[in-house]
């Protein structure tokens, strides 16, 4: 169920991160409404993957605050992770699982019965047509194929914000499209969408507001033509000059 | 190449003192100061043993017996050794992480590099147990010598074994090649085990079949010192003779048979190197094929089995380790180096209920002594297994730590089913290494019972405190156990055992003998229950408040 009382599936306020002396993340707020897709574009080291981390419950701030759907990610992890899918960008699972296995163990994980995973993980794996691979063994998936299983496991359990570092990489171009149409869907159910991408192109295609993220910081953020005419750059400018001009 | 693979390495070290150097250089001075302590502990064990020996001039076996001594141990520990370092040389010349030095035109230095790895992984360890025991059997007379000779005797014949165990990977090779079989680890595998599996015989039937009581012949009255050359003649087959022989030379002071042996080992290292090298030229082409065979082969399907384990969490944790662990190749190896390792034991306490039963030997310590070796010897088998599957459990999850990280469950809750899934596993060694041991030895230490809870104890306690450590510690650069147990934690882990073992073992000896009661037995087994519980409970919390991400883009 969707909190109503919250306008934002995400609400991040001044959260910092370091790794030792290098702050990784220095500041960032930022807010994601519900029915939106937010992608965030930087460059190598900017912190994106130490951002989504956090939001995930993989990497703890130092300090403030990352609220889905008003939840605190630090104070009920177990809680917010119910309402969060998180694709990594390197999808690893353990070599010897089938796909298969990983779909039903990640189910469990989340509490979902045995009786709704037998119903949704054949249509889910109908979605990217891996039923004919779904008995064989991780170790032996391309890299394309792994991408896929992780966008399955990050949906099986209905989560209400999707969090995803890299959406499309080793993804052929139809499965690609089908990804793309997948996240806008989800979305347009009331569900919101985080992305970090070096892909302008999927940032471009399919993202409702967009920030800059550079040395830990948000340097700008809103709708691409906002952006645009901020940075004094027509309207019919490529997001790559943005990118360029901005970052 | 070397320089730049051995700047990775110095980088490496230099990496691990970059943050809290001040904690780091105590912890490391606090391992040294206990390692010596335990080098000096296995010093003073070994000559207090000869030291015995020496005084007993009526012994008049003694050198035969010290020379049968030699030939025994050397023989088991350099065929574990050849068995463990063929494991890490197969997985180490065709890992595919390899494949950036493959793709270089120097790719033929990776057997070279491949090969000082495995010794030094190997070596170190041997360097800090077997030195000290050697010196300890060694006559004071000229000791720096000797200690250097032993020393460089114990190199050379180490790599002996390692270069043994390469050069056995590429002949296998060949001989696939030659016979137009694409070569893959499975099939390296499968033959190794088969040789390995001749080669345990053999040392079987040796050990078996080699009577000392006949030889040593303690009846014949007329004897002043028994034929030495009896029980040289009985390990001629074997290559250990010559490392024995050395050994035995330095203890009668003799130097120059010693140093012949050394030469001896010299030569047939450089002699090994040179067939090392040869053997290794078509490693590219091996390499490949293993390579290829990885593409062309059916992919393994599984259907989904066992779903009555999947539907809990801790159901579902049990699941996978299940799978991970008894569906890789890797572990299957270990498994059966263990495997030999557990029947060897069986087999040894085989011999020696045999030889106390014609004996007829009455001795009032018997029962507990039986009891107390039993104590020991399990505590290591189950710790040998412990460091293997369970103190890794952490460490090998670093790619796959989003899975979990991100899921609604605390780590200490995968905590706990791994610790479970493992308990049930060597717990389950454990009870059937009890009963074993019982059949054997069943009418000689009369607690049925007492055997069965302690094996069954000491698999929880030293699983707890195993993954623990493993916890506390985890270990992302690798997760190969003839690595992990060179780490600080890793040998924590094997000393911690051992004294566990002893301790143990103290208190079963003693409560056989009567010196002390059950209930004090009971708060024993309830104490060391309790400690291990503990530090598994503190090791959860640990991991619910570490990151188990590492710093990114």
């Amino acid at each position: 169920m969707i909190n109503k009382y919250f306008k934002n599936m995400l609400q991040i306020k001044d959260i910092k991160k370091n790794f030792g002396q290098k702050q990784a993340v220095d500041g960032i707020s930022l807010h994601i409404e519900k029915g939106e897709i937010f992608s965030i574009i930087g460059p190598n080291g900017s912190g994106k993957t130490t951002l989504v981390k956090m939001i995930a419950g993989l990497l703890k701030p130092n300090s403030g605050s990352i609220l889905v759907d008003g939840l605190d990610v630090t104070e009920v992890p177990e809680k917010t992770k119910l309402l969060v899918g998180y694709i990594p960008d390197e999808p690893a699972a353990w070599s010897h699982m089938t796909g298969e296995e990983f779909l039903h163990f990640i189910g469990v994980l989340y509490g979902i019965s045995e009786a709704e995973r037998l119903q949704r993980i054949p249509e889910l794996l109908n979605v990217f047509d891996l039923e004919s691979i779904a008995s064989e063994y991780f170790e032996s998936y391309s890299r394309g194929s792994k991408q896929k299983f992780s966008i399955l496991a990050a949906l099986l359990h209905n989560p209400k914000l999707l969090v995803i570092d890299e959406p499309i990489v080793g993804l052929d171009p139809v499965s690609a499209q089908i990804a793309k149409k997948l996240f806008v869907n989800f979305a347009g159910e009331g569900n919101a969408v985080l992305i970090v991408t070096h892909t302008l192109s999927v940032a471009e295609e399919i993202s409702s507001r967009i920030g800059f993220l550079e040395n830990g910081k948000i340097k700008d953020f809103g709708k691409i033509a906002e952006l645009k005419s901020r940075a004094g750059l027509p309207a019919d400018s490529t997001l790559e000059a943005l990118y360029n001009k901005l970052v | 190449m070397f320089s730049y693979l051995l700047k990775f390495q110095t980088k490496r070290v230099g990496r691990y003192f970059k943050n809290n150097k001040a904690a780091k250089s105590i912890t490391i001075i606090l391992f040294a100061l206990v390692f010596l302590s335990i080098a000096f502990g296995v010093y003073k064990f070994f000559n207090f043993g000869a030291a015995t020996i020496d005084s007993n001039s009526y012994l008049y076996f003694r050198n035969a017996l010290v020379l049968y001594v030699f030939e025994v141990f050397f023989l088991l520990v350099y065929f574990l050794l050849l068995i463990s370092s063929a494991i890490t040389a197969l997985f180490s010349l065709f890992d595919e992480k390899t494949s950036t030095i493959i793709a270089s035109s120097s790719f033929q230095k990776n057997t070279v590099w491949s090969l000082i790895v495995t010794e030094l992984s190997s070596l170190w360890i041997f360097l800090f147990v077997l030195v000290p025991a050697v010196i300890g059997v060694l006559p004071k007379k000229n000791i720096f010598l000797s200690g250097v000779i032993s020393l460089l005797q114990i190199l050379t014949a180490v790599t002996a074994i390692i270069l043994t165990s390469y050069i056995m990977i590429f002949i296998i090779s060949h001989i696939l090649h030659l016979f137009k079989a694409r070569v893959s680890k499975k099939k390296l595998a499968f033959i190794l085990v088969g040789i390995f599996s001749i080669i345990f015989v053999a040392i079987a039937y040796q050990i078996k079949s080699f009577d000392i009581a006949t030889v040593l012949e303690p009846g014949n009255l007329a004897l002043t010192s028994a034929p030495v050359s009896q029980v040289a003649k009985g390990f001629v087959y074997f290559p250990s003779t010559i490392s024995a022989l050395g050994m035995y030379s330095e203890r009668l002071g003799s130097v120059v048979p010693a140093l012949e042996v050394l030469g001896i080992l010299i030569f047939t290292d450089a002699v090994l190197f040179l067939l090392f090298k040869l053997s290794s030229k078509n490693y590219l082409i091996f390499w490949q094929e293993v390579s290829e065979g990885n593409e062309l082969k059916e992919p393994s399907r599984k259907k989904l089995r066992l779903s009555f384990l999947l539907k809990t969490k801790t159901g579902a944790l049990f699941y996978k380790e299940m799978i991970e662990t008894f569906r890789n190749q890797r572990n299957a190896m270990w498994l059966f180096f263990l495997l030999i390792l557990w029947i060897s034991n069986i087999g040894l306490s085989i011999v020696l209920k045999n030889n106390l039963q014609s004996g007829n030997y009455i001795l009032p310590n018997l029962p507990g002594l039986v009891l107390a070796i039993q104590a020991v010897i399990l505590s290591y088998f189950i710790a040998a297994l412990v460091l293997r599957f369970a103190f890794i459990a952490f460490s090998s999850e670093k790619k796959t730590s989003w899975i979990l990280g991100s899921a609604p469950i605390k780590y200490s809750e995968a905590l706990i089913s791994k610790f479970i899934f493992y308990t049930c596993c060597f717990g389950l060694v454990g009870l059937i290494t009890g009963v074993i041991n019982n059949y054997i030895f069943g009418g000689i230490s009369g607690h049925f019972m007492l055997v069965l809870v302690s094996s069954v104890i000491s698999a929880i306690v030293l699983t707890a405190y195993g993954m623990s450590l493993g916890a506390f510690f985890p270990n992302f650069q690798t997760d190969d156990p003839q690595q992990t147990s060179n780490t600080l934690p890793g040998l924590a882990l094997i000393f911690g055992s051992i004294l566990y073992g002893f301790i143990e073992a103290f208190f079963l000896y003693n409560f056989a003998k009567g010196n002390i009661g059950i209930y004090l037995l009971l708060v024993f087994f309830l104490l060391v229950g309790f400690l291990a519980f503990y530090l598994l409970w503190l090791s959860g919390k640990s991991l619910d408040k570490r990151d188990f991400a590492e710093e990114e883009d």
